[in-house]
């Protein structure tokens, strides 16, 4: 093609062209683009000059989830026919609740793996919770156990999500609360808040 | 995703709502579609202006067009007809480097470490090819309709155009302009020596996202 007549530099100083464009290109890169577009931050640049503060994780996206879920069914749901109802699940509430409390915890799930999260609490007692996760959906099953016999649960709620809040009424003294999976190749953390009358597990 | 303003290459997120609930056959808004898309993308506005920066004859500037066109054309179609999956990251990554290539041929760097100069009209068609690739692949992330799919990629295709050719001539109207003052000589190394920074900026940028997915 045809182009208007211009000078091409000497190999030296194109040398040096490429070189500074490659400089300028890799300044930028680490100090503005990859903190604010994915988070990545190796030098602290991206913290000290603001530029993190523009990343925005997306919740609901690809992070952190695999794939379709596992259809959930009835037949998921309880400890099985087969395991009685502990006569202890039966006994009547106590005269005076536990007192009221509220708690702020962040547990990270690693990545393929699951953890349970629980407190204790009396019948009848109640709590209101909120759990997010800073990325991506977890498994998780909210159940409780009744005191002293583990074999017994019941599941109150198995879905997959990234949040959930609501409030929630032990049906049996014991102890209650959720186990998540991590189904991701990615560290999720959880923070969970509960507020009402528990204690917390030892 | 990331969430933002700025999509280079991609579309943005209202239109993808738009795409993804889109069924049959939807001409007209496909064709604003593509034109948007070429009119947004700064990737192919920083490769064109590489390009355009020493041509000075409407017939060289029409035959780049042309040469461009027919390469992403072909892959447009072809990818979204046979279904092919590319890596949308690796794509842009080669458009990328398409801008450090322009910048450096700009500067001279073929002519003095090759002693020639590449065919430039080649080097149009092949990038055209990898653009079209990049089209193609977002596209198909968003999963529309099949019904309505040739007319509409027609659509799309045609407003591609339309948008390159908004795009050319404003970045015409201002390099010829630019190319009467004295600055333009003085400016010449630096402006490309940006160029190339830009592409090599871009390129970071889609191979992080790419290993980062």
């Amino acid at each position: 093609m045809a182009e208007i007549a211009h000078q091409i530099l000497d190999k030296k100083s194109i040398v040096k062209q490429v070189v500074i464009a490659l400089v300028i290109g890799a300044v930028l890169l680490v100090s503005a683009v990859l903190p604010a577009e994915y988070g990545i931050d190796p030098l602290g640049i991206g913290k000290a000059t603001g530029f993190s503060k523009l990343y925005v994780g997306d919740a609901s996206a690809e992070t952190a989830t695999s794939g379709p879920h596992k259809v959930l069914q009835l037949d998921n749901v309880g400890s099985g026919a087969d395991v009685p109802k502990p006569a202890a699940a039966n006994n009547p509430a106590p005269a005076t609740p536990l007192a009221e409390r509220t708690d702020e915890v962040s547990i990270v799930i690693p990545a393929g793996k699951g953890l349970e999260y629980k407190v204790n609490m009396l019948k009848y007692g109640s709590f209101k919770y909120e759990w997010i996760t800073d990325k991506g959906e977890l498994y998780f099953d909210f159940h409780g156990e009744v005191k002293g016999n583990s074999n017994y649960f019941e599941n109150y709620t198995i879905a997959y999500s990234n949040n959930m809040v609501g409030s929630f009424i032990a049906p049996f003294e014991g102890p209650q609360g959720w186990y998540f999976k991590n189904n991701s190749n990615e560290d999720i953390t959880v923070k969970i808040k509960l507020k009402g009358q528990y204690l917390l597990k030892q | 995703m990331i969430t933002g303003s700025v999509y280079a290459h991609g579309v943005d997120e209202d239109t993808q709502t738009f795409l993804s609930g889109n069924s049959g056959v939807a001409f007209v808004p496909f064709l604003y579609i593509g034109a948007k898309h070429m009119l947004t993308g700064y990737d192919h506005l920083l490769f064109l202006v590489g390009v355009i920066f020493f041509l000075y004859r409407p017939k060289e500037v029409l035959l780049y067009v042309s040469f461009f066109t027919i390469g992403h054309s072909i892959t447009l179609l072809l990818g979204v007809l046979a279904d092919m999956a590319i890596n949308a990251y690796l794509i842009d990554a080669i458009i990328a480097l398409s801008i450090v290539y322009k910048g450096f041929d700009n500067l001279g760097g073929f002519q003095r470490f090759l002693g020639y100069q590449p065919n430039t009209k080649a080097a149009v068609l092949i990038f055209g090819l990898f653009h079209g690739f990049g089209l193609a692949s977002k596209l198909q992330e968003l999963s529309f309709d099949r019904t309505g799919l040739l007319t509409n990629l027609i659509g799309f295709n045609i407003g591609v155009e339309i948008g390159q050719f908004i795009a050319l001539a404003l970045v015409l109207f201002i390099i010829t302009n630019w190319r009467r003052s004295s600055s333009f000589m003085k400016f010449s190394t630096l402006t490309n020596t940006l160029l190339m920074a830009a592409g090599f900026l871009l390129f970071g940028y889609q191979l992080v996202g790419y290993f980062n997915s």
